[in-house]
């Protein structure tokens, strides 16, 4: 099967505890974006049990992918190809997506696409804006991954720095849990920090020897321990405005020196941040700010664009079949591969 | 950076059973291993220390506050378990994560279940002879916890030090004890390598 240049492409994205579905058109525009939180589900948990999630899957996949092609207003028959979400992510979880993508390509007679989750955060930034540029730093960050990638026009990805231990979204998750302020910690912090003053009480910003362009978010959470050990309840109470933006700000720090290191080191004059913590509306704030001043060009998805959803699979997906990519039906659920899917998989490993 | 204190638990949301070490459960079997681990470095050595020396089956409980160095273990584990180098985050989103590599690797996060929730999860089907169970939190778990398996304590000693004991509650978890015993104190780390990677920017005074 040789896929035409563009068409029109259904995207499924079932890597964790949202089903979601999305269509666009084959010049890349979103004709619809359908997502099912499971929140419900794993609210008395505290947590996504992976389970539960494939189980919620099943039971979602074909309702919101039938209600993503009325929204559309296509039928089965308008569909060209089909890409979906071949990891990183919960194993069960993502063998839901690809088996309904698979049956459905298959029946339909349509080429299949898999695509990394981290493919499609990256694509997200060119979703409401096609004429960003190719060739471009992106940030990832998200509630488990931090990764600097050097993008060339060819969609070809070198990766530039990543976290050594915990990721920006996990550091606002403990964060928040330390402050009392509950789940999920990214929205909570970026609320209380609006509230507070960043510079009442500053915590350390770490440096990796190792990696000039890693980041480390672990050293940053023990400090908030040790400071959080020193006060009593009352004060934190008092003071939990400040200790969020003060914490906030450190990461927020932390992840743009990396970055604007990144985008002087590589050459580029272009910018992307995508993923959950990119809708932190501090580091949007600096982000916009940094970039104005030293005349980089700034891509940020849309709020709807940074957490899971498959639009960005269905993105990455035209991605992948413009290099000629594609997926046999014998393609599996890739829970720990990072970039790309199709092209064997694996880990990131670092170029030198 | 304070002295040694007593240590106080954090704020933050109450979990559903009393914080701390299990005391019930089997007994140890011979003396529990006490050390300190200087660096994240070392947690991580410790980890991948334990990883080659697994042979399938075995049950692994952590214990400790946030930033008391689990996570890292559980890498140092996984690098040494897989074949690949592998990304290893914490469960505690998600609260299950599955590995495959020279052995299935589970890590699991129970500290917000509770007993009866926690046969909701299917947790019980990843505990079989072959797969590596890492808990975190297993006293959760309650009667259902496995009763060989390997306790680990991880206790932040400020102002950067971590200490870990190690009580093997079963006969293979007292070999796998022994077998670590011996690896660690055949080959000590040098000096350097005992440096730590992560350098922290000294704090400004914050202003009063």
């Amino acid at each position: 099967m040789t896929p035409p240049a563009s068409m029109t492409i259904l995207g499924i994205e079932t890597s964790c505890d949202e089903t979601a579905a999305a269509v666009l058109d084959g010049e890349g525009h979103v004709l619809a974006n359908v997502i099912s939180s499971q929140h419900t589900v794993h609210e008395r948990f505290g947590g996504v049990v992976p389970e539960l999630a494939s189980r919620a899957h099943i039971q979602n996949v074909d309702h919101v992918t039938r209600r993503a092609l009325d929204a559309a207003g296509l039928t089965w028959q308008d569909l060209g190809a089909i890409a979906v979400t071949q990891g990183p992510g919960l194993a069960g979880a993502l063998l839901v997506g690809i088996s309904y993508a698979k049956s459905l390509a298959y029946a339909l007679g349509i080429p299949l696409v898999g695509v990394s989750h981290l493919e499609g955060h990256i694509a997200s930034a060119w979703i409401d804006r096609p004429s960003f540029p190719r060739t471009c730093v992106v940030l990832i960050a998200s509630g488990g991954h931090t990764h600097l990638f050097h993008a060339d026009e060819s969609g070809g990805l070198r990766l530039m720095g990543r976290t050594i231990d915990d990721a920006a979204g996990e550091a606002f998750d403990k964060g928040a849990q330390m402050l009392g302020l509950g789940y999920p910690g990214g929205p909570l912090i970026d609320q209380a920090a609006r509230k507070g003053n960043p510079v009442t009480v500053r915590f350390p910003r770490s440096r990796v020897r190792t990696g000039q362009l890693d980041f480390s978010f672990s050293g940053l959470k023990t400090a908030l321990l040790y400071h959080l050990q020193r006060m009593d309840q009352q004060a934190i109470t008092r003071q939990q405005a400040d200790l969020a933006a003060g914490y906030q700000e450190a990461i927020v720090d932390v992840l743009i020196r990396q970055t604007f290191a990144a985008v002087r080191q590589a050459g580029v004059s272009a910018l992307a941040v995508v993923g959950g913590v990119s809708a932190n509306s501090r580091l949007r704030a600096r982000l916009t700010e940094r970039a104005g001043e030293e005349g980089i060009e700034l891509g940020l998805p849309a709020l709807s664009y940074c957490t899971d959803n498959a639009a960005m699979i269905a993105a990455a997906g035209q991605r992948a079949l413009e290099q000629g990519r594609l997926a046999s039906f014998e393609c599996e659920a890739m829970p720990n591969c990072a970039l790309p899917a199709s092209s064997g998989g694996g880990t990131v490993r670092r170029k030198s | 950076m304070p002295s040694r204190r007593p240590h106080r638990s954090i704020p933050g949301p109450s979990p559903a059973a009393p914080v701390g070490p299990p005391h019930a459960g089997p007994p140890p079997v011979g003396k529990p291993w006490r050390m300190v681990l200087r660096s994240s470095q070392q947690t991580h050595r410790l980890g991948r220390c334990l990883g080659t020396l697994l042979q399938g089956g075995e049950v692994l409980a952590l214990f400790g506050e946030l930033g008391a160095g689990k996570t890292s273990l559980v890498k140092g584990i996984a690098d040494g378990l897989l074949a690949e180098p592998t990304e290893v985050s914490s469960p505690t989103f998600t609260l299950i994560h599955e590995y495959q590599g020279r052995l299935p690797l589970v890590h699991t996060d129970l500290y917000r279940l509770t007993a009866s929730q926690l046969e909701d999860t299917g947790l019980n089907d990843y505990v079989d002879g072959h797969t590596v169970t890492v808990i975190e939190w297993a006293d959760r778990w309650g009667d259902g916890l496995p009763s060989d398996r390997l306790d680990v304590h991880l206790s932040h000693r400020p102002p950067a030090t971590r200490r870990a004991i190690l009580t093997a509650r079963g006969p293979a978890a007292r070999r796998l004890l022994d077998a670590l015993r011996s690896r660690l104190s055949a080959n000590r780390p040098t000096r350097a390598a005992r440096q730590t990677r992560v350098q922290l920017s000294r704090p400004r005074r914050a202003p009063h």
